[in-house]
């Protein structure tokens, strides 16, 4: 077994006075990815951006219990948020790069966090970034060109780099697919197998057979409890909890 | 079966008979509204286009009956020359257009057909002309505001005589001008680099011109820099809470309180408590700045508000600060729309007259101002001056300088159209 | 077990359980005709089974077009994956056993061959026996029990019992009268043929616990054919 890289204890998770989570505890190796699925609504999405606390910027929302990056406590009060994210990147569900050129989006990550130290140093990270996205070629004769110019997969790759740029630990992708065609998405499912050498990778994913395909473990999600969490194997060929087979073979929503 | 296949087409028919019925409502509404539109501007535009151009009676200057050796005058300065004396002088050259007539009383006449100032107009001339002058100088000078209004056409000359301005023996001096080929029209530059004036003919626009710009600047100075930061901060950066709201519910109130009242707060507390000048650029500026920042805070929200939170999401969730994330992503994608918000305000600004009347900008100011500290009208203040004044000179005169203000005006909202138009970011 | 959201997956699966019991009987059918047969030594009725061999042959391709197209459609997953591949190789070991029944037929079709009465008699037993371990792992499969198939599996060892006797009986007989040795030796391949059809039950049985556990059935059986007591 690899290292663990993220552990959750007991998170508990409410917005206002509705409770999203209750009591989730799992943890995710480094170095692999890591599967979330679940139903609309079961908190998946939740937990996901507690993991850079995203959720932070919701007033409402309150969060209890602990997260551990290699044994750092996220919300201890001492955590710079800023810099939790810059070794933990979010990729999103719909591509929002910047509404800039191509080379200041993934640019301005290393430069907001004094990464580079001159001109050349911040282009080499930027083409270096572009490349681990898979997106250079196709985009390396118009970086000045605006970003939100691209097809909707090549806007994903962009902020794939943009996340890279700042070389993170962890990549968070939440439904990352789920606005791509299946060209599009199988080209992310191929960057995500050469990322994950690299990069501890946790997805959301709505797609079942997304999730076996990508993941080494998986997590299934229901009503904000963790209901069953294993390797990927065992979860689509021989889950343990009925929940998980009834969700996974289709015979509830 | 046909019988429902024919009400099927009927209620088509019926409905599509609405609409077009209810297009014809809606071309006709807008034909109305244009119709009323173009009414104004060819009415503004018919009694004002004659201002732009005055009455000029040529007139020969013997320069060398005034100093024999006209080469001196190269020689003298400007003071000199002031200090020369030239009434006589201006008055004999004319009299030189009608050298036959005897009375004195006509001689006045003569002279009154002329602007008041046609000796200054002649002094002027020799002023810039003083190093390659001839013996005998043609020079233009202006005619008096009767007399230009009979030459537009504007004069009723079959009054009798005891009721109008103009005498007949003038009107026959004019007729003999106008025959001799002496009369003409020229560019009427005075009137849009002058300041307001007792004579019509000498009174001009570019006082006011000046004092509105200068108001506008010191508006835009104020209200520009304050409102955008203080809409930033209320979206982006202030708690939501009780106090939160009622600061937007009064700005919104804002927004709606007549000018007027500005005005009287302009009187009360900016010139009897601050103690600045009256009447001046300055104080209408602030004036106008508190009345055009509601605006501007308003429109600068709007758009803060219409920019997507997935921006907003993207550049923290890459280790941005909140500051970063607005002031780097959000503030930029809102800017065309802040900035049209301004322009339009700014254009408000321009045609407020209420406000200004209230704190003394309305004061016969003869002089072109220099700085925001000196003592102005603005535009719309010249239009009301002149709407009260008698003399049929000052008609064309208010209209031309509505029909100024109004392409000021639009021009201004052409550009708040253009700058979003520019800069909008599609996403 | 909950339906699927979708009504027409549950229609694809009962479709393949459904062909699958029909195949299962008619194997069945096969086996207890081809014993009739070679009871009663019917060449006539020998070759209508012959012929009867086509109608399982047609149902394992059917049934293999049928989980191809779950499979493409539906993706399974879980228990429904063990069901559609299993359902493949269950197919499979049905057609099998159907060639084995038939394979006795063509025997009992030969007019020539005179087969000796006694071990005639016992071979029928012996078939008998495999023909309820038939029909028990068909009824372990319709009720989806692993018990049953359990106990179904557990039969074959029976079967390998009444073989080498059967084997030791035929070679008696081979010994003491050489005229019956070419029946004998017919007797011979109906027998293993049959104990054939017995193993295949025996694999069905191994499917479907995989089904019902999702893993391989790991059992010994006790009693093995010991040929060192031939």
């Amino acid at each position: 077994m690899k290292n663990i890289k993220i552990k959750a204890d007991n998170l508990n998770v409410h917005y206002g006075d509705k409770q999203a989570l209750f009591d989730v505890s799992m943890y995710m190796e480094e170095k692999q990815v890591t599967a979330l699925i679940g139903p609309s609504g079961c908190g998946k999405s939740t937990f996901i951006r507690c993991l850079n606390r995203m959720n932070d910027v919701i007033d409402i929302c309150k969060v209890q219990g602990k997260i551990e990056i290699d044994g750092n406590d996220i919300y201890a009060p001492s955590m710079q948020v800023e810099q939790l994210r810059e070794r933990v990147g979010m990729v999103f569900q719909k591509p929002n790069p910047f509404p800039k050129t191509i080379f200041e989006n993934v640019a301005y990550g290393p430069r907001i966090h004094g990464i580079a130290e001159n001109k050349s140093d911040l282009e080499e990270i930027v083409v270096n970034s572009l490349k681990k996205a898979a997106l250079f070629d196709e985009v390396k004769d118009r970086l000045n060109d605006a970003g939100t110019g691209l097809s909707g997969g090549q806007q994903q790759r962009l902020c794939i780099a943009r996340a890279i740029s700042v070389n993170p630990d962890i990549i968070l992708m939440d439904e990352p697919c789920s606005a791509l065609d299946p060209i599009a998405t199988a080209r992310i499912e191929e960057l995500m197998g050469e990322l994950k050498t690299e990069y501890t990778i946790i997805i959301v994913t709505h797609s079942m057979q997304q999730a076996a395909r990508v993941s080494s473990r998986t997590g299934f999600f229901h009503l904000g409890k963790l209901v069953e969490v294993d390797k990927t194997e065992t979860i689509f060929s021989n889950p343990s909890d009925q929940r998980t087979q009834d969700y996974i073979t289709g015979r509830f929503g | 079966m046909t019988d429902r296949i024919e009400q099927r087409i009927n209620s088509l028919n019926k409905r599509l008979n609405s609409e077009k019925r209810f297009r014809i409502y809606c071309i006709g509404a807008m034909s109305f509204a244009l119709a009323w539109v173009l009414i104004l501007f060819l009415n503004i535009f018919s009694s004002g286009y004659s201002a732009f151009y005055r009455t000029v009676i040529q007139v020969n200057v013997p320069f060398v009956n005034l100093i024999e050796d006209i080469s001196q005058f190269s020689e003298m300065s400007s003071e000199d020359i002031n200090k020369l004396s030239m009434y006589s002088f201006s008055k004999k050259t004319i009299y030189g257009l009608f050298p036959d007539i005897e009375e004195k009383k006509d001689k006045k006449m003569l002279i009154r057909i002329f602007s008041i100032e046609f000796e200054q107009e002649i002094r002027e001339f020799l002023k810039s002309n003083k190093s390659n002058i001839n013996e005998t100088e043609t020079i233009y000078l202006t005619a008096s505001d009767d007399v230009d209004q009979v030459n537009k056409g504007n004069y009723p000359r079959d009054l009798d005589e005891d009721k109008r301005r103009i005498k007949d023996i003038q009107l026959l001096f004019f007729d003999d001008l106008v025959d001799r080929g002496l009369v003409s029209y020229e560019f009427n530059l005075p009137f849009l680099m002058r300041g307001d004036s007792r004579e019509p003919e000498l009174a001009g626009v570019g006082g006011s011109i000046v004092g509105s710009l200068f108001t506008i600047m010191v508006v835009l100075i104020l209200s520009f820099p304050i409102g955008i930061f203080a809409a930033i901060y209320l979206e982006e950066f202030a708690p939501r809470n009780r106090v939160t709201d009622f600061i937007e519910i009064n700005i919104n109130n804002l927004a709606a309180v007549p000018s007027i009242v500005f005005g009287l707060l302009g009187l009360g507390i900016i010139l009897n408590t601050f103690g600045l000048p009256r009447s001046t650029p300055l104080v209408g500026g602030i004036v106008l700045s508190l009345m055009t920042l509601p605006t501007i805070i308003i429109a600068t929200r709007a758009s803060l508000r219409a920019v997507p939170p997935s921006i907003r999401e993207g550049a923290l969730a890459v280790g941005a600060t909140k500051m970063q994330a607005v002031m780097h992503h959000v503030v930029p994608v809102a800017m065309p729309g802040a900035l049209t918000g301004t322009i339009i305000g700014l254009a408000q600004a321009l045609g407020e007259t209420a406000p200004l009347l209230l704190i003394g900008m309305v004061a016969f100011v003869v002089d072109v101002p220099q700085t925001p500290l000196d003592a102005s009208a603005s535009l719309p203040v010249q239009v009301y001056l002149w709407s009260e004044s008698a003399e049929r000179g000052y008609v064309e005169k208010t209209s031309a300088t509505i029909m100024m203000l109004l392409g000021f005006l639009i021009l201004m909202n052409l550009a708040a159209v253009l700058i979003r138009r520019k800069f909008e970011t599609k996403w | 077990m909950s339906e699927h959201i979708v009504s027409s997956y549950d229609e694809q699966l009962d479709l393949i359980n459904s062909t699958l019991i029909k195949m299962g009987g008619l194997v069945e059918s096969q086996l207890h005709n081809s014993l009739v047969a070679l009871g009663d030594k019917d060449t006539a009725f020998a070759e209508e089974i012959i012929r009867n061999d086509n109608k399982i042959d047609a149902l394992e391709k059917e049934i293999d077009a049928l989980t191809y197209k779950v499979i493409a459609m539906r993706q399974p997953l879980a228990n429904d994956l063990r069901t559609v591949l299993s359902a493949l190789s269950i197919a499979n070991d049905l057609e099998r056993m159907g060639d084995h029944a038939t394979n006795i037929a063509k025997r009992v079709a030969n007019v020539k061959i005179n087969m000796p009465d006694t071990p005639v008699s016992e071979i029928v037993n012996m078939g008998e026996n495999v023909q309820s371990m038939i029909k028990n792992v068909l009824d372990a499969f319709v009720q989806k029990s692993d018990t049953l198939a359990i106990n179904a599996w557990d039969l074959d060892g029976d079967i390998d019992e009444l073989y080498l006797s059967i084997y030791r009986d035929l070679l008696k007989t081979m010994a003491e009268d050489p005229d019956t040795i070419t029946g004998c030796s017919h007797l011979l391949s109906i027998a293993k043929n049959i104990e054939r059809i017995g193993d295949y039950v025996q694999n069905i049985a191994e499917d479907i616990h995989f089904i019902t556990t999702g893993e391989a059935l790991e059992r010994k059986s006790e009693k093995r054919i010991k040929w060192e007591k031939v």
